[in-house]
């Protein structure tokens, strides 16, 4: 289990992260998401023990991360700015990783070799950015971690190549019980991975649940009132955000839908109904509260 | 599955082959073309063996030419070669990139440190590996391998490398960025002797004679500049059948020193590795990656700024007004130096946050600056700490060195009566340092116009050893007035007198170290009748040597060879002539080490030599004659002009 504790990290007067608090079960495929400068990648080194925590801790199977190469060594990190060396083939990282990690795995190393397709002897500066990260996930995979910690880990990959590796991750998973922490701006595809949701906004974890729990703790209410206008809402129900299209009228509230509907029924509403949120509108709703959320801009 | 079977290191790691597999072959065309630039030395010895086949080389050829390349050559090379060795190995520092692969790996930073450590080495030792080989295969195949001076240019080696490569490591893990860490190490290893002559020389503009000593331990702190003085490839010498002196073997001296510098380098190994533990990740590429070193980064740009830029300024402005005399005004180069310590300041600013925007809200610093600028130059200017008044009690002066116009540097006892007799003249030009500093006030003029004017102008350099060790060094630029130099005892001018004269100091000008002995000598003059510059040996052999020497102190015993040109005596003209003496001094229990020159320029009082001259055939009297008829017509010219002005 990954476990961050109250950790905060400045950078030169600017505080980056702010008491963030966040568990990662063991065998979970968990989606940090939030806004640029959220301070995900600055919780990613802090995971991948790059960055000492200015206080507060990250604990792996209960033991800190940072200066310890017993936990190092079950977590393996593709981060947003992989680096290879600059003269380097495939082979000459793969040699590189393989003096590290004690668990690096040749058999794999041949079959993910007819995976990815990329010829082990070319220059890795020489390869699309597409192509650099499919030799970082043969590599990374090849290391066999317990825990995967992947930043942007698409990103510039081709539609097939995404389902490819998503597909393979999802097998560790399956298979290995791979813990993996996944950082991404695309929450339609952490949507179909994800098990497990935390939400970064100025340095903190807003909240983190199971995508489960998340979609049923908000919900969205279409309603049709039978007046010209819509009655007040009761007081204690947490209406996130109301919008209405003629005498259709949106709520996005933070509850249970069953019980919403319920309540909502002492209304006499001429239609009512529960919809799930997407992760996306989740994020988009959930950081509404927290100032930010898309402005109008009359140009 | 059970990832703590297959994944978790078993024991603590210091050192990963991986890593250092894939440092050496990275940068391998760094030190494989050095290597291969180096093989060509063992292959011209080759060349020079195989032609050189009737001439005889020696096994003692070989330690000459490997004490000397260990001496002259290795220390400035490994200060360059070392540095670029450690650019390489700590690249993956400075870019966040790499930093951050690297610190994700399962091993810790001790790990990674001495892993790196040990490639950066052997990418500095492999060269010298691999040319020492070649060079060992060619020198045995000739026989004349000397294997004493093959271990003992290997230690050496060894030593100098650790030096250079640990200082460098120190830097690199000072700082982010490997432009910065190349101009800090360079810097570095100056910086003693460097911030030494800044120093002396901005107080010595202010300080009433205060002169710069030499501070072996400041030059122990620059260690390049340390080893070329300490480092020597000397010859030992024997006494031969004939009474002469002749090579018996060649000696490598300094090896102590490197000894003490491999030490010192462990710890600055160990303090490396402190810091790198302490090194946060994230100042990859900034100027200072500590940032507890960062204000002294801030103060110490600034102050350096001060010290070099200001008083370059000042020199710069010399010409305007405010600047007379010997010494500098405290006001116009307190300006200088605040202006200039400020602008360090802000270019240390603009380093340090890799922006121009750094003047908002930062008054504090440039006022902290000035406000120490101030403090200096009062401190200096004011001379707080009584550096000026400062003349050694006899009793705490283990030796004292004399130096003015004819002669070399004296070193007298500090017991002796001529001792006494400095530490006198030294009291007597504290005494009179109003009047000095008057006397000297517009020294362009007083130069000019000294001789006409019935004065003249001698400098004179006293160096104090201490019985402690230290030393304390003055230099002073002395009016002379013959009125003073011949009637008033109370003055430095008098005492000087009584100084220069001494029969006792003129002696001891001659003598060389202890159990020196005569080795040769060269005679020079200027022949006026020929017009043409002359020198000749002497001969050793035929006792002219010894004849000449024995005139030389006679005229000496009876005070004929004053220790400066003496002023307003028409006796002792000096007629561009002079005698040079050499001698080989012995160093411990070995005879003939090093070798002393005793120069005398002769002056027309020197009868005992003169005659010695022409009658061993060295200067004809006739060419005397003229010589002494010039000096004593240009001697008259002078007085008449100085009368004429008067």
């Amino acid at each position: 289990m990954i476990e961050v504790q109250q950790l905060t990290k400045t950078f030169d007067g600017f505080r980056a992260l702010d008491q963030a608090t966040l568990t990662v079960p063991d065998g979970a495929i968990y989606g940090l998401v939030g806004p640029n400068g959220a301070g995900k990648s600055t919780v990613i080194r802090h995971l991948t023990g790059v960055y000492r925590p200015d206080s507060g801790q990250v604990l792996v199977d209960g033991e800190p991360i940072y200066e310890n190469p017993g936990k190092k060594a079950l977590m393996a990190a593709i981060p947003d700015d992989w680096f290879y060396f600059p003269s380097a083939t495939v082979r000459d990282m793969m040699r590189f990783y393989r003096g590290f990690y004690p668990s690096f795995d040749m058999d794999r190393y041949a079959k993910l070799r007819e995976v990815f397709e990329i010829p082990e002897k070319s220059l890795i500066r020489r390869l699309s950015k597409g192509m650099q990260k499919q030799v970082a996930f043969w590599l990374t995979l090849c290391c066999r971690p317990k825990y995967l910690v992947l930043d942007e880990p698409v990103d510039g990959l081709d539609p097939v190549m995404r389902r490819q590796v998503w597909s393979l991750l999802m097998a560790d998973v399956t298979e290995y019980g791979t813990t993996v922490l996944v950082s991404s701006h695309n929450l339609r595809e952490l949507e179909d991975v994800c098990d497990h949701v935390g939400i970064m906004n100025k340095g903190k974890i807003l909240l983190e649940r199971s995508l489960s729990d998340l979609q049923e703790n908000i919900v969205k209410l279409q309603a049709v009132w039978s007046g010209a206008e819509p009655p007040e809402l009761p007081e204690d129900l947490q209406v996130l955000h109301t919008s209405h299209v003629g005498r259709v009228y949106t709520y996005i509230v933070r509850g249970n839908g069953r019980s919403l509907q319920e309540r909502l029924s002492a209304f006499q509403p001429l239609m009512l109904e529960a919809l799930p949120l997407s992760l996306e509108e989740i994020f988009i709703y959930e950081l509404g509260g927290e100032h930010y959320a898309v402005k109008e801009i009359v140009l | 599955m059970s990832w703590e079977v297959s994944t978790m290191l078993s024991r603590k790691s210091y050192f990963n082959a991986t890593l250092f597999r894939k440092n050496l072959s990275r940068f391998w065309p760094l030190w494989g073309g050095v290597s291969l630039l180096g093989s060509v030395f063992p292959l011209y010895l080759l060349l020079q063996l195989l032609n050189l086949r009737g001439l005889q080389a020696t096994a003692s050829d070989i330690t000459i030419s490997l004490y000397q390349v260990t001496a002259y050559f290795v220390p400035g090379f490994l200060l360059v070669y070392a540095s670029l060795c450690g650019v390489l190995v700590w690249s993956y520092l400075n870019s966040a990139r790499s930093v951050g692969l690297y610190h994700a790996l399962p091993v810790d930073r001790t790990c990674l440190f001495l892993t790196s450590v040990a490639s950066g080495l052997a990418m500095v030792l492999l060269p010298f590996a691999i040319v020492g080989l070649f060079f060992v295969l060619v020198t045995l195949c000739f026989g004349i391998l000397s294997f004493q001076a093959l271990a003992t240019t290997v230690v050496a080696v060894l030593g100098m490398a650790l030096l250079y490569f640990a200082s460098f490591t120190l830097v690199a893990m000072i700082t982010g960025s490997s432009f910065a860490a190349l101009v800090f190490y360079y810097l570095g290893h100056f910086l003693a002797v460097l911030l030494q002559e800044l120093v002396f020389s901005f107080a010595r503009g202010f300080l009433f004679g205060v002169e710069q000593a030499s501070l072996p331990w400041v030059t122990f702190f620059s260690p390049t500049a340390y080893l070329y003085e300490n480092l020597r490839c000397v010859p030992v010498y024997t006494e031969s059948s004939s009474g002469g002196w002749e090579v018996l073997d060649w000696r490598f001296e300094g090896l102590g020193t490197i000894g003490i510098y491999a030490l010192i380098a462990l710890v600055i190994l160990a303090v490396s590795l402190l810091l790198y533990r302490r090194r946060s990740s994230e100042c990859a590429g900034d100027v200072i990656a500590q940032r507890w070193l960062r204000p002294v980064f801030r103060y110490g740009v600034a102050l350096f700024f001060g010290l070099t830029l200001g008083q370059l300024l000042y020199s710069l402005v010399y010409g305007l007004p405010f600047q007379r005399g010997l010494y500098n005004h405290m006001l116009p180069m307190a300006v200088c130096v605040i202006l200039t310590s400020i602008i360090g300041y802000y270019v240390a600013s603009m380093l340090l946050k890799k922006s121009l925007r750094v003047f908002r809200r930062s008054w504090r610093g440039p006022l902290t600056v000035a406000a120490i600028v101030v403090i200096l130059c009062g401190c200096v200017s004011f001379d707080l700490f009584g550096l000026t008044a400062y003349v050694p009690a006899q009793e705490d002066v283990a030796s004292v060195s004399i130096r003015s116009g004819a002669t070399g540097s004296i070193t007298i006892s500090g017991e002796s009566a001529a001792a006494a007799q400095v530490l006198r003249v030294h009291q007597a030009i504290l005494d009179d340092e109003a009047y000095i500093r008057e006397s000297t006030a517009d020294i362009d003029s007083f130069y000019s116009y000294s001789s006409i004017l019935g004065s003249d102008v001698t400098y004179l350099d006293i160096t104090y050893t201490l019985r402690g060790g230290r030393q304390v060094a003055r230099s002073y630029t002395l009016p002379l007035t013959l009125d003073r130099w011949q009637n008033q005892p109370d003055t430095y001018d008098y005492q000087l007198r009584e100084l220069a004269m001494s029969p006792e100091l003129q002696t001891l000008a001659l003598m060389p170290g202890d159990g020196g002995a005569l080795m040769g000598g060269y005679f020079y003059y200027y022949d006026l009748v020929n017009d043409v510059y002359e020198d000749s040996p002497i001969e050793a052999t035929a006792s002219h040597l010894d004849r000449l020497y024995e005139a030389v102190l006679a005229d000496a015993a009876e005070g004929r060879c004053p220790l400066i040109p003496l002023p307003f005596d028409s006796a002792t003209e000096y007629m561009d002539m002079s005698l040079e003496f050499t001698f080989r001094v012995p160093e411990g229990d070995t005879p003939g080490q090093r070798t002393e020159w005793v120069q005398v320029e002769l002056n027309s009082g020197m009868t005992h030599t003169l005659d010695t001259l022409v009658e061993l055939g060295y200067l004809r009297q006739d060419v005397l004659d003229t010589i002494q008829r010039a000096a004593a017509l240009q001697e008259g010219a002078t007085e008449a002009l100085s009368a004429q002005t008067a």
